[in-house]
C-alpha cells in the first residue's frame, strides 16, 4: 500500500470512528458555505431529525462558519506564522447529539475579548441569552456593519447546551482557538 | 413610486415593495454575502415610501391600509439587525399615523421564528404585528 493510500484509510477509519458526518478544511468563502449548507440541508431531509432541530443546527452551523470568516484574517495570519493556515469546521453525530466544532488561528490579541463574550453567554440560561439578544438587538450601530454581536448569542441560545472552547497558543503571537457547540437531537 | 423586486437566492429573501398592487414582503432564507449592500436599498426605499405617504395623506387624507408580510424560512443574526431595522421604520411611519401593520408568518413547527418574531415586536413602540401560524407542508 502506498503512503497516500494508507494515509487516507487512516483518515477515513478516524472520521469515521469519530462519527463525522462533514469535515472541512480551506478558505470559507461564501460560496463554499453555502455548498457545504446545501449538502447539509440535502442530508437533513432524508433524517428523522425534526424540523426545529434541523433548523437550529443549521443556524448555528451558520453562525459559526460566519464568526470564522470574521475572525479569521488569513493574510495577517500568514504574516505571523509564515504559512497559510486554514480553518477547520467539523460536524459529528454522537449519543443522540450533533457537534459543531470549529477550529482556527486567532491573533492573541483577539482571545480576551473572545474570551470574556463565550463566558458571558456561557453563564446566562434560556431567558438571560433572550433580554441578551434583545439588548444587542437594539443597540445603534452603524449601517456599514458585517456583524450585530448577535452570533455567539444566537449559537447559545439554538444549542441549549453550553459552549465548550479552548485556545492553545502555536506562536507569541497566534493562538488555535476552538469552539464547540452542542446540540441534542 | 417604483416598487422595490429583488428575486431571491439560495440565501437571500424574495423582497417586493410594490405600492400599486398594495404588496409589500419579505421572505425566504437571508443570510447575504454582503447584509447591508443588501438591505440598505430596501431601508432607502422605506424611507421614500414615507414621504409619498405624507404626501398622499396631506392631498386625500388616511389612505388604505398598507400590511408588511414577513415570511423568513430564515435569517442569520447580522440579517436580525436589518430585519430590525425595517421594523423599526415601519414602526416609525406607524408612530406617525401612517396606517400600516405587519405580520410575521412562522412554521407552526418552528418555534424559534415565533419567537423571534415577539422579541422583534417588543422593541416597537407602536407597530400592530399579527403572527401568522402556517400548518405543516
Amino acid at each position: 500500500m502506498s503512503k497516500q493510500t494508507s494515509e487516507a484509510l487512516e483518515l477515513h477509519d478516524y472520521m469515521n470512528e469519530k462519527n463525522i458526518v462533514m469535515s472541512f478544511m480551506g478558505e470559507l468563502t461564501h460560496q463554499v458555505t453555502t455548498s457545504l449548507l446545501r449538502n447539509l440541508k440535502d442530508s437533513m431531509s432524508h433524517s428523522n431529525v425534526d424540523l426545529l432541530t434541523q433548523k437550529r443546527l443549521y443556524g448555528i452551523i451558520v453562525e459559526c462558519l460566519d464568526n470564522i470568516s470574521k475572525h479569521w484574517t488569513a493574510m495577517d495570519i500568514q504574516k505571523v506564522m509564515g504559512r497559510s493556515s486554514p480553518p477547520i469546521f467539523m460536524l459529528s453525530k454522537r449519543e443522540n447529539c450533533y457537534y459543531i466544532i470549529t477550529g482556527n488561528h486567532v491573533s492573541n490579541e483577539q482571545v480576551d475579548a473572545l474570551v470574556t463574550k463565550i463566558e458571558l453567554v456561557n453563564s446566562l440560561d434560556k431567558k438571560g441569552l433572550q433580554d441578551f439578544y434583545r439588548v444587542t438587538l437594539a443597540k445603534e450601530s452603524p449601517l456599514d456593519r458585517d456583524n450585530a454581536g448577535l452570533g455567539i448569542i444566537d449559537i447559545a441560545l439554538k444549542s441549549g447546551n453550553k459552549l465548550e472552547y479552548e485556545f492553545r497558543p502555536v506562536t507569541p503571537a497566534v493562538s488555535f482557538y476552538v469552539v464547540q457547540a452542542k446540540i441534542s437531537i | 413610486m417604483n416598487p422595490l423586486i429583488i428575486d431571491p437566492s439560495e440565501f437571500s429573501p424574495k423582497v417586493v415593495l410594490d405600492p400599486t398592487k398594495n404588496i409589500f414582503e419579505l421572505s425566504g432564507e437571508s443570510r447575504p454575502e454582503n447584509t447591508s449592500k443588501f438591505y440598505v436599498p430596501i431601508l432607502q426605499w422605506l424611507e421614500q415610501y414615507q414621504s409619498v405617504l405624507y404626501w398622499e395623506k396631506d392631498k386625500f387624507g388616511q389612505g388604505a391600509l398598507r400590511t408588511f408580510e414577513f415570511k423568513f424560512d430564515y435569517f442569520n443574526s447580522t440579517s436580525a439587525k436589518f430585519i430590525m431595522d425595517v421594523l423599526m421604520q415601519l414602526d416609525k411611519m406607524a408612530q406617525e399615523g401612517y396606517n400600516i401593520n405587519a405580520r410575521w408568518h412562522y412554521d407552526k413547527r418552528d418555534e424559534d421564528m415565533k419567537e423571534s418574531g415577539e422579541e422583534f415586536s417588543k422593541l416597537l413602540k407602536k407597530l400592530p404585528i399579527e403572527f401568522v401560524e402556517i400548518a405543516a407542508a
